[in-house]
């Protein structure tokens, strides 16, 4: 509270209660508008915005802009997600803990479902966000390793556009692989 | 006649020009509550289609951009690379690139191959 002394613009954001704000320092609590691609607005903390390396570069291209950032390929569902995952991020930048970032990133990724997850990689990608993408990258890959082909299909939103026979001898080619696959 | 005519005609056109201003007017209050909710209901109901849509659209692993899901099968091992390729046609070319296979090669025979026996692998595969 002793920030709101040297930094009297701020006083209408400490007031605001919010558990959060001991561990925030003056300047994070700077808000940068963003609006998706479905015209949602998001308001983000600066620190959070940050680590968003597209949205960053904007921001030093144009230092002193106080404009709404466009988000044109990011829908606002998976990016509700993905500004939770980067909160989450920020915590263990200030007091790194391997251990405790890996579990809090599987468990970030537990509940989410395979949609989920497809939904968000292509915003991680976009707004360049690498820790997410390697953690949604891995996850996606764990969920379909020991899967059957048409679980892959049904979760994953692909057509079969094999004919039976090229089906026949896949299986056959790589009859090793289909075998102690999980059950679906 | 004489008498009659310009109050007659006075009187008229005032009661004209005002019956003609409530009338537009009461059309206009009467049009534009009627048009508005019109509007609204039908550029909602066509939003709600729009979402519909795509909810019934399922994301698919062949929309991922290109290198996020070249990532993915990177972190596949051998049989599931094989799994994959059962799945269609343009996921069976993809995980049969020899840059995927040329990790595993490495990783699970490396040490027993030895450097010539992998120069020969990569001999193979480039005059395949």
């Amino acid at each position: 509270m002793s920030s709101s002394a040297e930094n009297p613009t701020l006083t209408a954001e400490i007031t605001k209660p919010s558990t959060e704000i001991a561990t925030e320092t003056a300047q994070s609590a700077k808000k940068i508008t963003l609006k998706t691609s479905d015209d949602q607005i998001f308001e983000v903390e600066e620190s959070v915005a940050m680590e968003f390396a597209t949205v960053k570069s904007f921001f030093e291209d144009a230092p002193s802009s106080t404009d709404t950032v466009p988000l044109p390929n990011v829908p606002a569902k998976p990016f509700s997600q993905v500004i939770e995952f980067c909160k989450e991020q920020i915590k263990f930048k200030a007091n790194p803990d391997e251990t405790e970032k890996k579990r809090s990133n599987s468990e970030f990724v537990k509940e989410k479902t395979n949609e989920d997850l497809v939904e968000m990689i292509p915003v991680a990608n976009y707004l360049e966000i690498k820790d997410l993408l390697d953690v949604l990258n891995q996850a996606v890959a764990d969920r379909i390793q020991n899967r059957s082909v048409e679980y892959v299909r049904s979760f994953f939103g692909i057509d079969n556009d094999f004919t039976s026979e090229e089906e026949a001898l896949l299986r056959e080619e790589h009859a090793w692989a289909f075998e102690d696959v999980d059950e679906d | 006649m004489s008498l009659l005519g310009p109050r007659f005609w006075g009187d008229f056109s005032s009661f004209f020009v005002s019956w003609f201003n409530k009338g537009r007017l009461a059309v206009s209050l009467f049009q534009v509550p009627m048009k508005m909710p019109l509007k609204k209901v039908s550029l909602g109901s066509r939003v709600q289609e729009i979402v519909e849509e795509e909810e019934e659209e399922e994301p698919s692993l062949l929309d991922l951009p290109e290198l996020a899901l070249e990532c993915i099968l990177e972190r596949l091992s051998p049989d599931g690379l094989c799994s994959m390729a059962g799945v269609c046609s343009s996921l069976r070319d993809r995980c049969r690139s020899d840059h995927l296979w040329e990790r595993h090669l490495t990783q699970k025979w490396g040490r027993v191959i030895g450097e010539s026996a992998h120069k020969k692998w990569q001999w193979h595969i480039a005059l395949e």
